[in-house]
């Protein structure tokens, strides 16, 4: 009867057990929270890419339109890419950020392949000249970060606020990388003067409810058929 | 001499012998066949996801020695090759069979290298073009039901999209792989895992 009794509760155990993995998922605070754009950030002397929770364009209103309606292209693409490789795709451009010498500088700005491919659209830093007030240096461009190539460095002096960062992932599993730290960086016109790590808060939460889904999806169909009859 | 006449499948069926689903799954050399030179289906044998290229000239051969058991110390017919192994001609070649096969015009699909071994693909609105990004760990795996989700993902966007609400349309094409299209039961164990997790995370935002 004993015997039974054991088999029983190891039953139990492992049905819910299997429970867990098929109907929870782990949910952190950066990656569902915190990270709004897809600009990225790196610092120099560090190839690694930096994933950020706001683009420091967010200052200026309206930044996430300057480009419109000129020639550049006013929607971005969607992209497929796994998880905690890239940001979230928020504007037609993304922004290449680089912290070196404790100042942070605007290094690129980088329209979607498909959507630079037939247009030219080298007066693109004129326009966020024009936008901050502020110029790119072009003595910098054989500076590498990363992958990527930089036009220029242009001081980010009006950026008097605070960021957070968290390194992108590469080869670690997507629960790995989510339960990894990441930073706070304080900035005052631009410089760097405060940095501390933040432990990234995980919590397992119940997979997403389809029917729960469905309802918001009927509910933003109505909103966007009433902002189309607008 | 007799003369030679075109067959139906049908008459071809009765006359050709049958290798039962058992045999081809024990089979050697299971895999989706692609021509070397233009990029066209050859078949698929057995039950691998594998994409393997090989000259479409060879391949009856290749099949029927292995069929014989002459190339029984290995499972791959002679003389194909992995996906990867291709050259970017041949891969964009292979893409484009399969994405004609999910329905994707050849005109909306570019093919190229964007850098990012993360990134698979994108849809463009403006430009109305899906790009398969060569570079993409995809590439490196060669599943034929990985690039058969990843085009279905990138069409439901062409045929569903929606205005300034990326979180909407990326929650969308991912339900509808998920749940939808056969292939992704098949499809490789991390390309479910980041389209299950996609969805997850896409449905949490909305």
């Amino acid at each position: 009867m004993r015997t039974i009794f054991k088999l029983y509760i190891i039953f139990i155990s492992m049905h819910i057990y299997s429970q867990n993995n098929n109907d929870f998922f782990v949910k952190d605070d950066f990656l569902f929270q915190k990270l709004r754009t897809s600009d990225e950030l790196y610092i120099y002397d560090d190839c690694h890419k930096y994933l950020m929770n706001k683009s420091p364009l967010s200052y200026f209103d309206g930044y996430k339109e300057m480009y419109k309606g000129h020639h550049f292209p006013e929607e971005p693409p969607l992209i497929t890419a796994e998880l905690g490789t890239i940001g979230f795709i928020d504007k037609p451009f993304r922004c290449i950020w680089l912290i070196k010498n404790k100042q942070l500088y605007l290094a690129n700005i980088d329209f979607y392949y498909n959507d630079c491919k037939k247009k030219d659209m080298n007066d693109k830093y004129s326009f966020m000249e024009q936008a901050t007030g502020e110029k790119f240096d072009t003595r910098y461009r054989n500076i590498s970060i990363g992958s990527k190539k930089i036009h220029g460095l242009m001081p980010a002096t009006w950026f008097s606020d605070t960021l957070f960062v968290k390194r992108s992932r590469s080869s670690e599993n997507l629960e790995t990388w989510k339960k990894k730290a990441y930073l706070q960086m304080v900035f005052e016109d631009g410089k760097l003067i405060d940095m501390k790590g933040i432990e990234n808060k995980t919590e397992l939460i119940k997979t997403i409810d389809k029917e729960d889904i469905s309802r918001k999806i009927t509910q933003r169909k109505t909103k966007i058929i009433s902002k189309s009859i607008k | 001499m007799r003369k030679l006449t075109k067959k139906t499948l049908d008459q071809l069926a009765s006359e050709m012998p049958l290798i039962s689903q058992n045999v081809q799954n024990s089979m050697f050399g299971r895999a989706y066949y692609y021509d070397l030179n233009d990029g066209s289906f050859i078949a698929c044998v057995g039950d691998s996801p594998e994409i393997r290229l090989i000259d479409s000239s060879t391949y009856p051969a290749a099949l029927a020695a292995s069929l014989g058991g002459i190339t029984g110390n290995s499972n791959n017919l002679t003389g194909s090759v992995p996906f990867k192994s291709g050259n970017s001609q041949q891969r964009e070649n292979v893409i484009r069979t399969i994405a004609t096969e999910v329905g994707i015009g050849s005109s909306y699909l570019t093919v190229t290298n964007l850098n990012d071994s993360s990134l698979y693909g994108q849809y463009s609105n403006s430009q109305d073009m899906i790009t398969i990004n060569s570079y993409s760990k995809l590439f490196e795996n060669g599943n034929y039901n990985d690039f058969y989700c990843l085009l279905k993902h990138e069409q439901y966007h062409s045929n569903n999209y929606i205005p300034d609400d990326s979180a909407y349309n990326e929650y969308n094409a991912y339900n509808y792989v998920n749940n939808e299209v056969p292939q992704f039961n098949y499809a490789s164990d991390d390309y479910r895992q980041h389209s299950l997790d996609n969805e997850q995370y896409f449905g949490s935002l909305l």
